[in-house]
């Protein structure tokens, strides 16, 4: 689990025609259960799932996903 | 939907950990009781392991094609990175608990001048606790994230 990393990624569905988990999922390759750890904050995803994730949506990757800084 | 269903690899998982958690246990009990009663000569013990390990293969193969007739589309999507990091990570782990049980066995074997088929029980307890350790990390990372 990695905090200071936080994501939009539920926002960015509901605004895609509230795509449901299961398609992110096969657009980007993983499974739908990723994709719920990763809306949850319980996974940080590579980089490269993280830029699939941008390109699925058409957004810039900070966009997405925001670094917030290490935890004091 | 946004619950949080089990993935195949995580129920794979659960069902692996369940297997050889119960028949190996059962494997050992016998064992440990024949090799202290003196009732357990190599050749009983021998036949004892390859039937546990028939046994083991069988439910494996009988559990995941449960599992997976009751998810197929899951069951036919390949490992994704963050079941590969999970099994990594939790290998690590249980690579060190395995190297580390390996090396107190090889010192106790010494010591003792201990017989053949107790150094051959020994070595597979000790696979087995890193196998059962592997398995646990994993759950425990699908289950509170990583």
């Amino acid at each position: 689990m990695n905090p200071s990393i936080t994501n939009n990624v539920r926002k960015l569905r509901f605004e895609n025609g509230e795509m449901s988990q299961q398609s992110l999922a096969d657009a980007i390759g993983v499974t739908r259960q990723t994709v719920f750890a990763i809306e949850k904050g319980k996974y940080s995803p590579s980089l490269e799932v993280a830029f699939k994730i941008a390109e699925a949506f058409s957004v810039s990757l900070d966009e997405v996903f925001q670094y917030q800084g290490r935890k004091k | 939907m946004t619950s949080l269903k089990l993935s195949f690899e995580e129920k794979s998982t659960w069902a692996s950990l369940a297997i050889i958690l119960i028949v190996f246990s059962v494997y050992f009990s016998q064992v440990y009781d024949g090799l202290i009663d003196g009732i357990l000569d190599k050749a009983a013990v021998t036949g004892l392991f390859f039937g546990t390990v028939v046994t083991v293969v069988i439910l494996e193969i009988v559990l995941h094609i449960v599992i997976a007739a009751f998810n197929h589309r899951d069951a036919d999507q390949p490992r994704d990175e963050r079941d590969r990091l999970f099994a990594v990570k939790a290998g690590n782990i249980s690579g060190w608990v395995l190297g580390i049980a390996v090396l107190i066995i090889a010192a106790h074997t010494f010591i003792q001048d201990l017989d053949s088929t107790w150094v051959a029980n020994l070595l597979l307890f000790a696979v087995f606790v890193s196998q059962v350790t592997s398995y646990t990390l994993q759950l425990v990372y699908y289950r509170r994230g990583y």
